[in-house]
């Protein structure tokens, strides 16, 4: 695919963007990236799962078992300050970045 | 449905990775997995579909482990990954920055670290705010009593000034000795003083007030601001000028808004002129007492009782205070004022022998400084023991995490990081603690500065000791912190330095543990157990010193007695209406019901405003060596006075009310008196002379606490009112039931009395002479408050130390458990162990408790520095929570499964 490339740059920032405001579990992440990109984008477990790791262990994002009887425990991410602090920038930076390449792109079309 | 958990285990190797997140790592994916097949289920696929769709999310599980790992394998806890970050992120910001940035980085980290382990903070800081809010409180009170004795004056270099004779006794100066030094002397400005309360008239009756009697350069010598209008003059000093200063609150509350100078305030009678107000700040020259006023001593004549002392060279009555000339030195000082007294003595006939003692007022032997400050020193050395203890806990606590950090710095190192970084770090976390807890401490001071007061026992002094959080304490608690913070932080920072760096990596907990870092813990937990001992043992003598004081025979009861003030002369009472007003109530106190018996008298013992007043005197029959004259104490008391406080009359008699048709004045003596002056001799019927008077002892009392609970036995003669009236006098009286309600009856005769006299103080004797235990009752509940801290803190440090030893030799235990090690030598090992340092702990705390008590020996009363049951006691009680404190991990080690153990990391 196309996309797998751009796709590959960020997912560390949808993951922190799924992740603000609420925690949510590892599955849970993957299926809303495909929900909220109409099924453009799409993640197998195990190309995501790596990216949850890196982002703990940089302290972006922490994870937490929740029990409840009867059911297998699940972890759910949520973001660290620190986390908060990097989607912020990096949101800033996303914006820029895009605004600049769709202009260029446009401007080829002109 | 498919075992996922299995299913990845089997494909995922993680040889990597810590198995603690192995586990997780594992639980994580499967869960993900099964979600993926529960939902392509609900899709409508089958089974084997669903199935076959759940297992397409990993294809590549040799690149998903290795993922895995890398993000994984050097992460040893979530503490460690945001340490890790937080030196990425500082080392990165001090290149940028420099020194402040990597600086305020730490900080930033430090309190990160902090929340995360909420329950080692709040230990942490609780520890510390408890060490370091002890001795911020008892040191604003040595600053209040000791080191800022005088606010609102610059005391700096203010001393106390005292005439000492050759037996070391302190007397006052009189008023013409003061006024020929202050006129020779080149070495300090030379000031006197004395207080008094008096009655000030109002629109609404008299008022009590205090007042001082200064002379003339009083506000000058102390450089005391006044807020408006002028201090006293030479002219003042000279001649009967009936001028007074004011305080700022006394003058608030009668010229509220309005000018008071020029106005007229009537004193005992007497109007005087205000021409000053003294500066609220200003409280008095007594350290710890509040004077409403202030009077030049030529006009003491009308708020003191009996002829004026003013003009007598021979009455010395007035205590002195001087300011030093810059660039004298105390010796200096004390040597020219020796020598003018001297040759003062000797062209007036006085006693040449004498030699006048300067002293810094912190040392003053009169006042709050004498009766504190002693206590405050040994009180402010056991709080520093405390403090030190609170330091050794949390350095142990400190080091057992920076144990847990260790693969996290050795990382760092490895990585390139300057030892030195990585040690700033470790203090700063420390820094970050113990300022919260420095806050936390001089937060509470505000409350606990109170407690002093409330400590101070029922008297009649205006007393307003509220130490305030001024510059000093808050310097103090600052550097205090300071010192803290190091010696928590330096231990583990130091070990951080050494951090062997091939040994932490490969985790090898073993040769980590061993060595150095268990030599260190094993010292913190002997001199914890060695300075708990140092402190119980002190609690443990004040204890039982204050359980003397109470057994203590006084010579009187306390118990049952009724006291009552009340002061003729402010009243306006001449001697001979006095002597009959005092004649009539006590006549009809008398006759209450319920009453046993009831006198009156000058002073009461014991108590801390009790003055102190000997006289030379001339026993019949004595031969008094040169330079030593024959003295006693005076009191002056009525008939029925031995009976009402219970003295035993040894021989002779007492006072009676049938003495009032003698006309000869007769004396009392003590046991004291008779066995000094006539040893082997019937003392009854002897003569004494005082002043230019003889008069003849008629019986002989027992002897009794006059001053200080452990005063050698005082030789004392008592006057009777009959023949010399005074007009300050003290009711007692006893009775059978409760002596607090006979309090408003006795009120009401004096009140039918005369409906203008005022009672004042009316307390019981049991309450009064408290005051006599102040200091015991002060130490002992202090002392045993740390005490009780210090138990604490030992016992949770010995208990940390063993469970942690335990923790770090599980294999070791376990190898021994499988080797044929039975659970009882287990156990037996480790409480050895654990008690072994314990006992030492104890020896080393022993010797530095018969060392340290030494120093207390003053302020005891019937118990040894060195008193057995108190030591033995306190080895005892420490013996036990050792046991205690060891027993719990020795049981956990015993209790291990040999198979776990082995495999634990």
């Amino acid at each position: 695919m196309a996309h797998d490339e751009l796709k590959k740059g960020s997912t560390e920032l949808l993951i922190l963007a799924l992740l603000d405001g609420r925690p949510r579990h590892g599955y849970e992440i993957g299926k809303l990236i495909e929900a909220r990109s109409a099924g453009r984008l799409t993640f197998r477990i195990g190309s995501l799962y790596p990216v949850l790791c890196r982002l703990e262990d940089r302290g972006l994002i922490t994870g937490r078992w929740r029990e409840r009887t009867g059911e297998r425990r699940r972890r759910f991410y949520r973001l660290t300050a620190d986390g908060r602090d990097v989607l912020r920038s990096q949101r800033t930076a996303w914006e820029e970045f895009s605004d600049a390449v769709n202009q260029i792109l446009r401007n080829r079309h002109a | 449905m498919p075992d996922w958990t299995t299913y990845v285990r089997s494909r995922l190797d993680l040889h990597d990775v810590r198995p603690q997140h192995e586990q997780d790592v594992v639980d994580d994916l499967a869960g993900q997995l099964e979600e993926a097949y529960r939902e392509a289920l609900a899709r409508g696929l089958s089974p084997a579909e669903a199935e076959a769709a759940a297992a397409d999310h990993v294809r590549d599980w040799p690149a998903l482990a290795r993922d895995v790992a890398n993000s994984r394998r050097l992460a040893a806890s979530i503490a460690d990954r945001v340490e890790t970050r937080a030196w990425d992120a500082a080392a990165a910001g001090s290149r940028r920055a420099g020194l402040v940035a990597g600086v305020l980085q730490d900080a930033r980290f430090a309190i990160r670290l902090a929340r995360r382990s909420p329950a080692f903070t709040a230990v942490a800081i609780l520890t510390l705010a408890l060490g370091i809010g002890a001795n911020t409180t008892i040191f604003s009170w040595i600053n209040a009593i000791l080191l800022d004795p005088l606010p609102g004056a610059d005391a700096r270099r203010i001393v106390d000034v005292g005439e000492q004779s050759k037996t070391g006794a302190y007397t006052a100066t009189s008023y013409p000795d003061f006024m020929d030094i202050r006129a020779a002397t080149k070495t300090v400005q030379l000031l006197v003083h004395d207080m008094t309360a008096a009655s000030l008239a109002g629109p609404s009756g008299a008022e009590r007030i205090w007042v001082e009697i200064v002379s003339d350069n009083f506000f000058d010598v102390l450089r005391v601001p006044l807020v408006a209008g002028r201090a006293f003059q030479p002219p003042e000093g000279r001649a009967p000028i009936p001028v007074i200063v004011i305080s700022e609150r006394l003058s608030q509350e009668r010229f509220a808004g309005r000018d008071p100078i020029n106005q007229t305030l009537i004193v005992n009678g007497t109007p005087f002129t205000i021409i000053g107000v003294a500066s609220a700040r200003f409280a008095s020259g007594y350290t710890g007492l509040i004077m409403d006023a202030w009077l030049p001593i030529q006009m003491s004549e009308k708020v003191m009782p009996g002829a004026s002392r003013v003009p007598v060279r021979g009455n010395h009555w007035l205590n002195t205070l001087a300011r030093l000339e810059p660039g004298v030195s105390i010796p200096q000082a004390a040597a020219e004022l020796t020598e003018i007294k001297s040759r003062i003595a000797a062209a007036n006939d006085g006693d040449v022998n004498s030699r006048m003692a300067v002293v810094p007022l912190w040392r003053s032997p009169r006042g709050a400084q004498s009766v504190m400050g002693p206590v405050l020193l040994v009180l402010m050395g056991m709080v520093a023991i405390v403090l030190l203890l609170a330091c050794t806990n949390l350095a142990n606590l400190f080091l057992s995490r920076a144990s847990a950090r260790r693969r996290e710095f050795a990382l760092r190192l490895s990585l390139g990081c300057a030892r030195g970084r990585l040690m700033r770090q470790l203090l700063t976390e420390s820094l970050i603690l113990v300022s919260v807890a420095a806050l936390a401490a001089l937060i509470a001071q505000v409350w606990t500065a109170g407690l002093l007061t409330s400590f101070v026992p029922p008297n009649n002094l205006p007393i307003g000791l509220v130490p305030s959080l001024d510059v000093r304490v808050t310097i103090f608690t600052a550097v205090v912190a300071f010192v803290t913070a190091v010696l928590v932080g330096m231990l583990p920072a130091l070990q951080a330095g050494r951090t062997d760096l091939a040994a932490s990596i490969k985790g090898d907990a073993a040769q980590v543990a061993g060595g150095r870092r268990a030599w260190l813990r094993s010292s913190l937990v002997v001199s914890q157990i060695a300075f708990s001992m140092l402190l119980l043992v002190s609690a443990g003598l004040f204890i039982r010193s204050l359980g003397n004081v109470r057994l203590l025979d006084l010579g009187f009861r306390t118990d049952g007695v009724l006291l009552s003030s009340v002061d003729l002369f402010s009243a306006g009472y001449d001697r001979a209406t006095g002597r009959q007003v005092l004649t009539r109530i006590l006549d009809e106190i008398r006759a209450l019901p319920g009453v046993e018996s009831a006198s009156l008298a000058r002073r009461v013992p014991l108590g801390i405003s009790t003055g102190s007043s000997s006289t030379t005197l001339d026993p019949e029959g004595y031969e008094a060596p040169k330079d030593e004259p024959a003295w006693a104490y005076l009191n002056w008391v009525a008939p029925d006075y031995f009976r009402t406080m219970r003295i035993p009359v040894l021989a002779g008699r007492e006072f009676t009310i049938a003495d009032r048709d003698d006309h000869r004045e007769l004396f009392v003596v003590n046991r004291a008196f008779a066995d000094r002056y006539w040893p082997g001799q019937n003392a009854v019927g002897k003569h004494i002379r005082i002043a230019k008077e003889s008069c003849e002892v008629v019986g002989v009392v027992g002897n009794s606490k006059y001053r200080r609970l452990n005063e050698p036995e005082l030789p004392f003669v008592y006057l009777s009112t009959t023949w010399n009236y005074r007009p300050d006098v003290v009711f007692h009286v006893r009775t059978a039931s409760d002596p607090r309600q006979l309090a408003a009856p006795v009120g009401a005769v004096i009140q039918r009395a005369d409906p203008a006299l005022p009672v004042f103080d009316v307390t019981t004797l049991a309450e009064y002479v408290q005051a006599a235990s102040f200091q015991h009752r002060l130490a002992a509940s202090l002392l045993t408050a740390f005490g009780a801290l210090a138990l604490v803190l030992a016992s949770i440090g010995l208990y940390a130390t063993t469970a942690y030893s335990v923790s770090r030799r599980t294999q070791e235990l376990g190898a021994r458990l499988a080797l044929g090690a039975t659970r009882g030598d287990i156990m037996r090992l480790v409480l050895g162990q654990a008690l072994r340092l314990s006992t030492i702990g104890l020896l080393i705390g022993l010797a530095l408790a018969m060392a340290a008590t030494q120093f207390f020996d003053a302020l005891l009363v019937g118990v040894r520095p060195l008193d057995p049951v108190t030591f033995f006691g306190v080895t005892l009680v420490l013996t036990s929570i050792a046991v205690v404190a060891s027993y719990m991990p020795a049981r956990r080690a015993a209790r291990l499964d040999p198979l776990q153990a082995l495999r634990y990391e």
